[in-house]
Formats: C-alpha cells, structure tokens, sequence
C-alpha cells in the first residue's frame, strides 16, 4: 500500500542509467524503461545522494557506509550507484580539462607563492577537479566494498583499473598543478589501456582516462 | 556518433564563457565603476545577491544618471542585470532571510528605486491570489483525500507567496522612514504618491489579503478533516485510510494552533465558539480510529515532505545548488528553499532538449555541486528567471513550512 501511494505521485519517479548518455552507440545498454517508481528507489537515491554529500564534503574514509541500504532498497541502491559511479568515471573520461590537468607537466601553478591573475581562474578549476576526483574515486570505493563477494575476477581488475586512473588524475591535480607537497607514489601510472568494457563502463581508449601521459600541457588559457 | 562533451553534463559555461567579443561591447568606463562592475559581476555570477549589496549601494548613492546609465550598459553587455534590478534582488533577498537590517543603509535613489520595483511585485502576487481557486467561493471540496494534497499544495504555496510578499510590504514601510522628511518634499507627484503608497496602504492591504487567506486554508483543513473522520470509520485498509490517519492529526494540529492563536475572525464558519474543542475531539476520535496507522502514515509522509525537498528544493545560491551563507545564522534562510509551485513531473533527461527546463533542474545533485568551486554551473535565462524575475509567472516558490 505505501508502495501504491508512491507510485501513484508522478513527482517521486525516478529516471536511472543516466550514464548512457556517455557512451558511444556500441557501448551503450539497451534503453528499457528508465523511470521508476516505488519507495525502494527513492529511498536509494536519497542515500546515495547523502553519500555523496558525505563523500564531497567530509574526510570520512567511507562515506556511503555511513548511510548503508536496508534489504528493502538494496537492488535499486546498487544500480543507483553503479549508474553514478559509471556517470563520474565516464564523464570524467569525456572532459578535456580533465584530460589536460592528468598530462600536466609544467611547472606547478601556486609552488610557494601566490598565484598570478592569469593563474587563478586555473587554480580553481584545478580544485574544482580535485574534489571532482575525489568523489568519483568515493563512488569507485563504494562499488567495490558493495560488490566485494559478486565481482568477477574480471570486473575487479577493470575496476581497479578505473581507481588508479582516477587516483593518477588526483594525484597529479595535488601535486603536479597545485604543488601542494611531493609526489611519492608514480606507481599508479597507466600507458595502456586495455579494450573492452570495464565494470564502470566502457574503458576509454580514445578520449583517454586521465593518464600519467608526460607530453607537455598545453598554454594556460 | 558524437560523443557528449562532459561539458554538457557539467553545465559549464558562466564566467570563463563571457567572451571577449561580449566586453568589447562594453562602453568605456573609469578605473573606479569599472572595478565596482566587476565586482558586482563576479558576485552575480557566483549566484550571490548579498555580495554584491554594498558596492551597489555606494555607487547608487554617489552616482549620476548619465553615468549610471553607462554602468548599466556595461553591465548588460556582461549579460547582466541592470543596477536596478540588481538592488531590487538585494532587498528581496535580505527580507526572504530577515536579514533587512544587515543591509548598507539605502539612499534616496535606491529607494525609489527599489520601492517601484517592489510595488510591482505586490501588484502581481495581489493579482495572482484574486485568481486562486482558495479564493474563490464556495470553497473548493475534493472528493477524495489525494485530490486534497493537490489543493492543500496549493493553499500553501499561496499563503507562502502572500506572507513574503507582506514581508517586502513591510521592509517598503522600513525604506521609507529611511527618507528624511527635506527629500520627501522635493520628490514629484508620481514618487510622492508611491511613497504614500509604501507608508501604509500596501502593507495594510497585504495582512488584510493574508489573514484571508489564512482562514480560508483553515477551513478547507476543516472539511478535510471531516472527510478523514468519515474515511477512518471503514476499517479495510486502503490508501485513503492510510492518508486519512495522517491528515487528521496534520489538520486537527494545524487548525489548534490556528484557532488558539487568532482572537477574531472574518469568515463565519471560524466564529463558531466550540470549534476548537470540536477540533480536539475529532483529534482524538481520528487517532483511536486510526491506532497504529498514525504513527506509520506520519513516518512516511514526513519522509516523502523531506525528500521533495531534497529533490526539487532549489536553494539561493550558486543557481539552486546551495543557500546562501546567511544560513549559518539565520534559522529562516536555513528553512527557506525554492519549491515548485506545482507537483512537479519529472522528465528523462536524456530526452530533454536544449530548450527544455529540466525536472528536477539536478538529476543528480552530486553530478554538479563539484563544479561550484570554479563557478561553472550554467546560468540559464529561463533559471535566472525562475529566481529573479516577473513575480507574476514564477515557476518556483519558497516552501520553508512543512504542509
């Protein structure tokens, strides 16, 4: 009955697989019906949101635990989360500005000192793009604590392979643009990456996650 | 086929997309108004009216027309509002947070100015009640208990829209007396005649409209609350039943504290002397009939209130995103969200086009609040709209009271 009266308000519906948008036309998962309605998804929208908030905004190592599903919401939780994971990962893969901050080789932005007019504008976006990592990375950690027994030995490798990337991007956002301490880890570097889809969606070969590529970064707008 | 730019989803554009082409529009202007612009710019980009309050007042106050009028242009070619417009926002954020007396204290030009454009937005919610269906006789009565949350959605956000709108009557009263009595006389027949208005009239009509539309909610509440009692006594379970058991405690509540806090009455049906003991025993009657199904209902429909909030509330700030740093001290700005004047139907937003509002603006709030810090959310004509402009055909409206 509660479900009824949920289902029955057009303003509880809930539209998933928003990370179809980022993939191309072969990737790309059969449409099907994409609105829900019931209490188990808004419920698990609500706390992956909160989750992400958490994610977003605090140091708490694991932020999605904090606000875990019950049983009752469990299915729509995972596919929620999935989709937002895939969505951060994808998107991330997608964006130039990304891509130029992960193939930063310039000297960093603001080493010691406060940086010029023209630098600011790129030092924000810089951070904006840290954070913006960071809660990608959250997303990543939180589908794998949740998929731990139901990975494939396969989606966990792909899956490790999108933390790194992510980790690579952060890490040369932190160190290498903003200069806030020293790189210790170069571990992470990825030079190639391998075909196919990954369990976070389809790993990009063309647009090229953020890697460690060390061709020069280009002027600064 | 092409792949989407992360940029769509990002919503980038804003400050770094204001082109060159654009500036080079701009009038030439001193070192001065063109730090003072770009002040005001940057504040209005980061979605912050208050920030940009005290430049605006000092240029208002020391400004002349002619010069005023190239600011103006050069703040248009910037695709920002005008000063006036500008200011007018200020005042109207300043009184949504009770916050009027933080304001840089106004001059002569800012408050007539500001008293003008207020004067319109009253007119407009004036206008918009006249039409509503709350204000129409007889009194609206759905037949069933879903078709009241509709009607009761309704009466809210009209009471809502009247009370802020009394509100700004009350802060035009303010601005007045901010006017020394030598500058009052020297004003035309058009300001006189405005300032007149804004010393009493305005607000007087406004509390009369409000207290109307108070008791006419009241008794809509009542009729609900008859309905709830005569759907309670069937005892098969159903969504009514369910709903009946939190409507009744919700109205029987509402019209308590209504009725205990009121000592007058203009509406008949209110005047009766027993009504609010005739309340309280139906309260009692709906939760013996109801048992455990009030505390349930109360669970779930508190919980549904929240979630709307979370997924259609739209803060003040950076384009819905967040509310404004007056939250940290100010329990109303805290509470205060833009919500839909209507039920909201969400739309596929993989369907929407360029043209189209999405609904709800954020598919996922976490795809976007990162990109804030570089002030990159898109401001759309049809968002700044939606907070800023025509009173009369908003989309949105502060909901900060739990229906």
């Amino acid at each position: 009955m509660i479900e009824e009266i949920v289902k029955q308000r057009d303003e509880f519906v809930v539209y998933t697989n928003l990370s179809r948008r980022y993939e191309d036309d072969f990737t790309r998962a059969v449409a099907g019906d994409r609105a829900k309605r019931g209490l188990g998804w808004i419920m698990a929208l609500a706390r992956v949101e909160l989750g992400a908030m958490r994610a977003g905004f605090t140091d708490e190592r694991s932020p999605f635990e904090r606000v875990p599903p019950s049983r009752y919401e469990m299915p729509q939780y995972t596919e929620i989360l999935l989709d937002s994971a895939r969505t951060h990962y994808l998107a991330l893969g997608n964006d130039p500005v990304a891509q130029n901050f992960a193939r930063w080789s310039g000297p960093p932005l603001t080493s010691g000192r406060m940086p010029d007019k023209a630098r600011v504008p790129v030092e924000r976006q810089a951070i904006a793009y840290a954070r913006r990592a960071v809660i990608a990375s959250q997303f990543a950690d939180a589908v794998e604590r949740l998929g731990q027994s139901r990975l494939t030995s396969e989606q966990y490798a792909q899956l490790q392979q999108a933390k790194q990337n992510l980790e690579s991007l952060r890490s040369a956002i932190v160190y290498r643009i903003l200069g806030l301490g020293v790189e210790v880890v170069s571990s992470t570097r990825i030079d190639t990456i391998p075909a196919g889809r990954s369990y976070l969606g389809m790993v990009p070969g063309k647009v090229e996650l953020p890697s460690m590529d060390p061709t020069p970064a280009p002027p600064i707008p | 086929m092409k792949r989407p730019s992360v940029l769509g989803v990002c919503l980038l554009f804003a400050l770094t997309v204001r082109t060159e082409a654009v500036r080079a529009e701009s009038p030439r202007l001193s070192r001065d108004d063109q730090r003072t612009v770009d002040l005001i710019t940057t504040a209005y980009f980061a979605g912050e009216p208050l920030g940009y309050a005290e430049p605006l007042t000092k240029l208002l106050g020391k400004t002349t027309d002619q010069r005023l009028a190239k600011i103006d242009e050069a703040l248009k070619a910037q695709l920002v509002p005008v000063t006036a417009e500008l200011i007018t926002n200020v005042h109207l954020q300043a009184v949504e947070y009770g916050i009027e007396a933080k304001l840089p204290p106004a001059g002569p030009r800012e408050t007539l100015s500001v008293l003008a454009r207020l004067k319109l937005r009253v007119a407009a919610a004036d206008g918009i009640a006249q039409d509503h269906r709350l204000m129409q006789d007889p009194l609206p009565d759905p037949g069933t208990l879903e078709e009241y949350d509709t009607l009761m959605w309704d009466a809210h956000v009209l009471e809502t829209k009247i009370r802020n709108t009394a509100a700004i009557g009350n802060h035009m009263r303010r601005l007045v007396s901010g006017l020394s009595k030598r500058r009052v006389a020297e004003l035309d027949a058009a300001s006189s005649a405005l300032i007149d208005d804004a010393q009493g009239a305005i607000l007087l009509k406004l509390q009369l409209l409000l207290a109307e539309v108070e008791e006419r909610q009241a008794e809509v509440r009542l009729q609900r609350l008859e309905l709830a009692l005569a759907t309670l006594e069937n005892p098969t379970l159903t969504t009514e039943r369910f709903r009946a058991a939190y409507t009744a405690q919700v109205d029987a509540d509402l019209l308590s504290n209504f009725l205990t806090n009121k000592s007058a009455f203009i509406r008949e049906r209110l005047q009766s002397k027993d009504l609010l003991e005739q309340v309280s025993r139906d309260r009692e009657k709906a939760q013996e009939l109801a048992g455990d199904l009030t505390h349930k209902s109360q669970l779930l429909f508190t919980g549904l209130h929240w979630w709307l909030r979370g997924r259609y509330g739209k803060g003040t700030d950076v384009f819905g995103l967040a509310k404004s740093p007056a939250a940290m001290y100010s329990g109303r700005a805290q509470l205060a969200l833009y919500m839909p004047q209507e039920f909201p139907k969400p739309n596929d937003p993989e369907q929407v086009s360029n043209q189209q509002q999405p609904v709800p603006q954020y598919d996922r709030r976490h795809h976007y609040w990162w990109a804030w810090e570089d002030r990159r959310v898109r401001r759309s004509l049809q968002f700044a709209n939606e907070i800023e402009g025509d009173p009369g055909n908003p989309t949105y409206t502060r909901q900060p009271v739990i229906m």
